[in-house]
């Protein structure tokens, strides 16, 4: 079977972990940020 | 694993899709994290504040003849199970021993351990025995009897954790097969038995039920959750949660808890599409290189129950190494150490939600629960030879004891609850480590990331089991 004709299947096994994803997007973003911020001073 | 499915029924007419369960999940437990970093500044659970009950009661539950008398139980359990497993029906629903091993003790003994504390250690059988053999040799030696070795430091919980590594291989890696017929689990249970009276015999029998015996350690651990727990010859209360934050991370311990959330991921993996396709493939894999196709199935279920408890460790070690880089100095075997009860309350949130169907519909072969509760049909007869000790051998499963969506609900309930007494713990025990609250708050980021990554995958395996 093509993956595609799965792809409704995948993207709501997906949702499940979107708020983690975006949760460890958004802390590795703050970390970034603060890096560069203790390196300015 | 053996029987039934767990989550066998269909649910329909949730007001919301299944997924956007997992996002609210998340939510409270950013919210709760939140409410942490205000509302408890200090640390609160490092201190059990242990208060004992009246004096007669603990002296009653502590006294020797109702020591004696528990012991005496679990050893008849022991004894019923092996007997029926080597004499009764081969038929796996009709004997008495895969539901109680797999269904009463494994799962059953688990909410009881919580609401009431260590019972497993009076019942158990093995500690029974050996502190009565133990007693006859005092007896017939007439005087002390040498002393047991000093149980290795560096053998910490290793030793439970291969034993509760076996136990899940029997159970989800061998059955349906081998793993869930009778005869095979009375030779198991003869097996271990015949390995814990040696052990107990070189460390002694309470230093192998702390640390070794695979069970003792498991039950252990969700008992410290309880607000019950017995210190010399008093029962007391303490703070709920408060008895884990005593557990010492001793070698080992890691792999424990980690065996303990992976075996049930695996269990809701295998019901899931991405496992029934990747499977077979594996299955082929095995057999390519000469290995039986029976063979090749349980060494591709053994690859996938590593796997998942590969992958729980590895995500605890990299929220872990993730939290190290905060600062405060501390390695991150220290860390993952220090941080290791906090992974109790999601195996309990795990177990829970992922066997409360089985626990209520195959339980009711020992425990039946009509409009009340009665002695089930494997106790009436235990050998399924038509037997009935008790008159209740005609009993059913009663499917009405939990609906579906009720089933969902409790299911996401014991989820995020269990999470949030996770993160609880973390918060408290940072505030204990961390000199400053800031590097505290901070280092808690990255555990609040593994409660989520934790959250999501156990509601992603429950909807495994409809899908």
């Amino acid at each position: 079977m093509p993956p595609l004709a799965h792809a409704g299947h995948w993207l709501i096994g997906l949702s499940y972990f979107a708020p983690v994803i975006g949760f460890l997007v958004w802390l590795g973003y703050v970390q970034i940020r603060d890096r560069g911020k203790e390196d300015d001073e | 694993m053996l029987l039934i499915a767990h989550g066998l029924v269909v649910r329909s007419d949730l007001p919301i899709p299944e997924w956007l369960f997992g996002w609210a999940a998340a939510v409270v437990l950013v919210v709760s994290f939140v409410a942490l970093a205000v509302l408890w500044p200090d640390p609160r659970l490092q201190d059990e504040g242990w208060r004992p009950l009246p004096e007669g009661l603990g002296r009653v539950l502590t006294s020797r003849p109702v020591e004696v008398a528990c012991g005496a139980v679990g050893v008849f359990l022991l004894g019923l199970t092996v007997y029926s497993g080597l004499n009764g029906t081969r038929n796996t629903q009709e004997n008495f021993a895969p539901t109680f091993v797999y269904v009463v003790f494994w799962v059953g003994l688990v909410p009881v351990s919580v609401l009431f504390g260590d019972v497993f250690r009076a019942f158990n059988p093995w500690r029974a025995i050996g502190r009565a053999l133990a007693w006859v040799a005092r007896t017939a030696a007439r005087g002390p009897i040498p002393a047991p070795l000093a149980y290795p430091r560096r053998l910490g919980r290793w030793p439970a954790t291969l034993g509760i590594l076996a136990f899940a291989t029997m159970e989800l890696v061998m059955s349906p097969g081998p793993g869930s017929k009778p005869e095979t689990l009375a030779t198991a249970s003869l097996i271990y038995s015949g390995l814990t009276f040696v052990a107990m015999a070189l460390y002694g029998v309470e230093a192998w039920a702390e640390r070794g015996e695979a069970f003792s350690v498991y039950f252990n651990l969700f008992s410290r959750i309880s607000p019950l727990e017995r210190r010399g010859r008093r029962i007391g209360l303490r703070k709920p949660l408060s008895g884990l934050t005593g557990l010492e991370g001793l070698p080992g311990t890691v792999p424990f808890v980690a065996v303990m959330i992976g075996s049930v991921t695996f269990d809701g993996l295998a019901a899931a599409p991405i496992w029934t396709n990747v499977a077979p493939h594996l299955a082929d894999f095995f057999r390519n290189r000469g290995v039986s196709i029976e063979h090749a199935l349980q060494a591709a279920f053994m690859v996938g129950l590593v796997a998942c408890v590969l992958l729980i460790y590895g995500f605890y070690r990299l929220g872990v190494a993730a939290a190290r880089t905060v600062g405060g100095g501390f390695s991150s075997e220290r860390l993952a150490g220090t941080f290791v009860h906090t992974l109790v309350p999601i195996a309990l949130a795990y177990v829970s939600a992922h066997y409360l169907t089985f626990l209520l519909f195959q339980g009711q072969g020992i425990v039946f629960l009509g409009p009340l509760p009665n002695i089930g049909a494997l106790l009436s007869d235990p050998l399924g030879n038509g037997s009935d000790v008790f008159g209740t051998a005609g009993h059913t499963i009663n499917f009405g004891v939990i609906t579906a969506n009720e089933t969902w609900y409790a299911q996401v309930g014991f989820v995020v609850a269990g999470h949030v007494a996770a993160l609880t713990l973390a918060h408290d025990r940072a505030l204990a480590l961390y000199d400053e609250a800031r590097l505290a708050v901070r280092s808690q980021y990255w555990m609040l990331a593994v409660m989520i990554g934790f959250t999501s995958l156990a509601l992603w395996l429950l909807s495994q089991a409809n899908s």
